[in-house]
């Protein structure tokens, strides 16, 4: 581990930065980047015909510029701006994207925004394309590594906050900017840090990862211009990490970026809500087969982590919003429903009268001695008959990753009601990206069938 | 009363206000002095930058960049004006008023509820928000920019609040950043970002009930004593920024105009 003295953070990951060449990218990670991507593009894509992602690309139809970058899912193009908007917001909405477990950072929103926006700008091949994803994750990460737990424990949305700081890499690095240059990056981005927890069950949650990559490309195209700002935003004194995170340890923050990477703790989601639910959810599908009728439930304790409540504790959500933070809902859909996948968030399910009698009978119970992807979920029927469930480690999690099967069959439920059949070009597509001259094939697979390609 | 905080200011600045004429001669000083400073400051180092940036990204001719021939969307135009008036408020008033054609009166009322509105909430968390590090050119103006820019397009008090808390979640700006161009940036993001708020709330996009009073909205994260009361007590009846007023050479309340200075007029 190579820290840089603690009064050299920003510039030591700045010249990291400026210094990363492609072949710097060990093939494990390339392959964990591409996992990522093809998952966010997949998860973005299932995402395209959201409210809010209509609603942005409305604003950017009045007040928005050249249209130079693609959205997924959709045929329409949007400016830098809103286009990195409505790609890292889609990615993000439903929860159903990546998470680095130890930060709780979803890095791959802000990076594949970041890095569609600008594509138009920078024209980079496979090869740089793929690394800009990586490198704009890897920042975001450790960042986030060196302020946690007290960052997100205050309350801030670290997917913003560390998001901000990530895109600007990765845009600066596209631009190739200088080692200085990409300081004065981090340093505006450090100033144009957004995110709070107070907005989750809101649509402003998703909007923090589209800003982050919007933020990040702005900072990226001043600096670029010389526009001037702290050469040591993150760990000066009332700087980015001293501001919001106490205690944090920015001075230790590893800036060899050609090592130790953080990217290979990525971990993707198989139920599209907060990741803390998930052991429960798992253990309801697996209960499900073994209770012939939900209305003869008596009573469903889950014994759990006291994050779960703490994050997703809303007992009897309205929408499938409110439902993404309601670990009730997850356990009481798995049971009804056997599974549980964006059908089970849609509105519509959250309110029908099975899930909703079945959350009434449903309790957390927060328990010190259960981990973080551990559970005990006990059901009761009214005759007295007992089942109970002992999920040891969360599919998902990094003791249990989803397979690289899993995970086309779950980018496969995301894009096929969008795009037919698709899902093998999506794959195909991103697998060979690093020789890739150019990133047509990409974006062809992610827009309709007759949008122009880049 | 911390419960009603941010829907009381979306309430104030959705619906009609009387302003005295000591506030609209506030107003009008803050319109004068935004203007004859981007004008002056218009070919500065860091604004020809703002420009450079914002013309990359190719945006509709909606609104004049102030001292150049050159127009913007409303949301740029008021970043780059921003940069040049050392001021938030009244650029992203004016950005928005040239496409949506607001009559003189309309414009100094945006004013009004960006600036009272934005003061209150400086005062209902001064002064350790200042003193933990928040530039509050950067934090407060997000809320004065959306209050006043959601006036502008005729925001109800719905949309206002969900503006709000588009607006509040990107309420930033470090005080690392002093004596670097960046320091001005934060005015500018703010009355680029508050438009922006505006332009999304108007189109339905939501966001949280309470983003300044809530657990982990602002009030929590960016201060450790709040006082809402200072945001509530009189709002509609009461105008604090008629204390920043000039009499005889001297404002009544030279920590208020001080603290006004720093947000709407750096």
């Amino acid at each position: 581990m190579t820290t840089a003295s603690a009064h050299a953070v920003t510039r030591g990951l700045a010249s990291a930065i400026a210094g990363f060449r492609p072949a710097d990218l060990p093939a494990p990670v390339a392959h964990e980047a591409k996992r990522s991507l093809f998952n966010i593009l997949a998860v973005a894509i299932g995402a395209s015909r959201h409210e809010g992602v209509e609603i942005i690309l409305r604003v950017a139809g009045h007040s928005g510029g050249t249209p130079t970058v693609p959205i997924a899912g959709r045929a329409e193009r949007a400016d830098a701006q809103y286009g990195s908007l409505a790609n890292g917001f889609a990615a993000h909405v439903d929860d159903y994207d990546d998470t680095h477990l130890v930060t709780v950072i979803h890095p791959s929103a802000a990076a594949m925004a970041t890095l569609l926006g600008m594509l138009a700008y920078t024209r980079p091949s496979g090869a740089r394309a793929l690394t800009a994803f990586a490198l704009g994750c890897e920042v975001q990460l450790r960042v986030g590594v060196a302020i946690s737990p007290a960052h997100y424990d205050h309350g801030w949305h670290i997917t913003g906050t560390c998001g901000v700081l990530g895109a600007a890499a990765a845009a600066a690095w596209l631009l190739e900017l200088d080692a200085d240059r990409t300081a004065q990056a981090l340093g505006i981005a450090a100033s144009s840090l957004l995110g709070h927890r107070e907005s989750f069950g809101s649509m402003v949650k998703a909007f923090h990862a589209g800003k982050a990559a919007a933020n990040g490309i702005l900072a990226a195209i001043l600096a670029q211009r010389g526009f001037t700002a702290p050469p040591d935003a993150l760990e000066a004194p009332h700087g980015f990490a001293d501001v919001t995170s106490i205690p944090h340890r920015i001075g230790e923050l590893d800036v060899d970026l050609r090592k130790n990477f953080e990217l290979l703790k990525n971990t993707y989601k198989p139920y599209p809500c907060g990741i803390v639910a998930h052991p429960a959810i798992d253990a309801a599908v697996a209960l499900s087969p073994r209770i012939a009728q939900p209305a003869a439930i008596e009573r469903v304790t889950v014994r759990c982590h006291p994050l779960v409540p703490e994050l997703m504790g809303n007992p009897d959500p309205h929408d499938g919003l409110q439902a993404r933070f309601s670990a009730i809902h997850g356990v009481a859909a798995g049971i009804c429903d056997g599974r549980v996948g964006l059908a089970q968030f849609s509105d519509e399910r959250v309110i029908r009268d099975d899930v909703r009698a079945l959350r009434a009978k449903t309790e957390l119970s927060p328990q010190s001695d259960v981990a973080r992807d551990e559970v005990r979920v006990e059901v009761r029927l009214s005759d007295g008959t007992r089942f109970e469930e002992h999920v040891e480690h969360a599919r998902g999690s990094l003791e249990r990753p989803l397979t690289d099967k899993e995970l086309f069959a779950k980018a496969q439920a995301l894009v096929d009601p969008i795009f037919p059949g698709r899902t093998a070009k999506l794959r195909e597509a991103v697998g060979t990206l690093a020789d890739a001259p150019e990133t047509a094939a990409l974006i062809e697979a992610i827009v309709p069938d007759g949008a122009r390609g880049h | 009363m911390a419960l009603v905080v941010t829907e009381a200011l979306a309430a104030f600045a959705a619906g009609p206000i009387s302003p005295s004429r000591t506030t609209l001669d506030v107003a009008r000083h803050l319109i004068e002095t935004s203007v004859a400073r981007a004008l002056a400051q218009s070919n500065g180092a860091s604004v020809k930058i703002a420009l450079e940036a914002a013309q990359t990204f190719g945006t509709p001719p909606q609104s004049k960049v102030l001292g150049h021939d050159v127009r913007l969307s409303a949301q740029w135009a008021a970043f780059v004006n921003a940069m040049a008036a050392h001021a938030a408020v009244v650029p992203a008033v004016l950005a928005l008023s040239e496409p949506a054609d607001v009559r003189g009166e309309e414009l100094l009322e945006a004013v009004i509820v960006g600036t009272e509105g934005g003061l209150r909430i400086a005062e209902s968390v001064a002064p350790d928000h200042t003193d933990r590090g928040w530039d509050t050119a950067g934090t407060i103006a997000h809320f004065s920019t959306v209050l006043a820019a959601g006036r502008i397009v005729g925001l109800d008090a719905v949309q206002m609040r969900n503006a709000l808390g588009i607006a509040a979640t990107q309420a930033a700006g470090l005080w690392a950043a002093f004596g670097t161009m960046t320091q001005t940036y934060h005015l500018a993001k703010a009355a680029a970002d508050g438009v922006e708020a505006a332009l999304l709330g108007q189109a339905g996009f939501t966001g949280p009930a309470q983003p300044i009073e809530g657990r982990r909205g602002f009030a929590a994260l960016l201060a450790r004593r709040f006082r809402p009361d200072e945001i509530t007590s009189g709002l509609g009846s009461q105008f604090k920024m008629d204390h920043t007023a000039v009499h005889d050479d001297a404002p009544r309340d030279a920590r208020l105009r001080d603290e006004l200075a720093r947000y709407a007029l750096a």
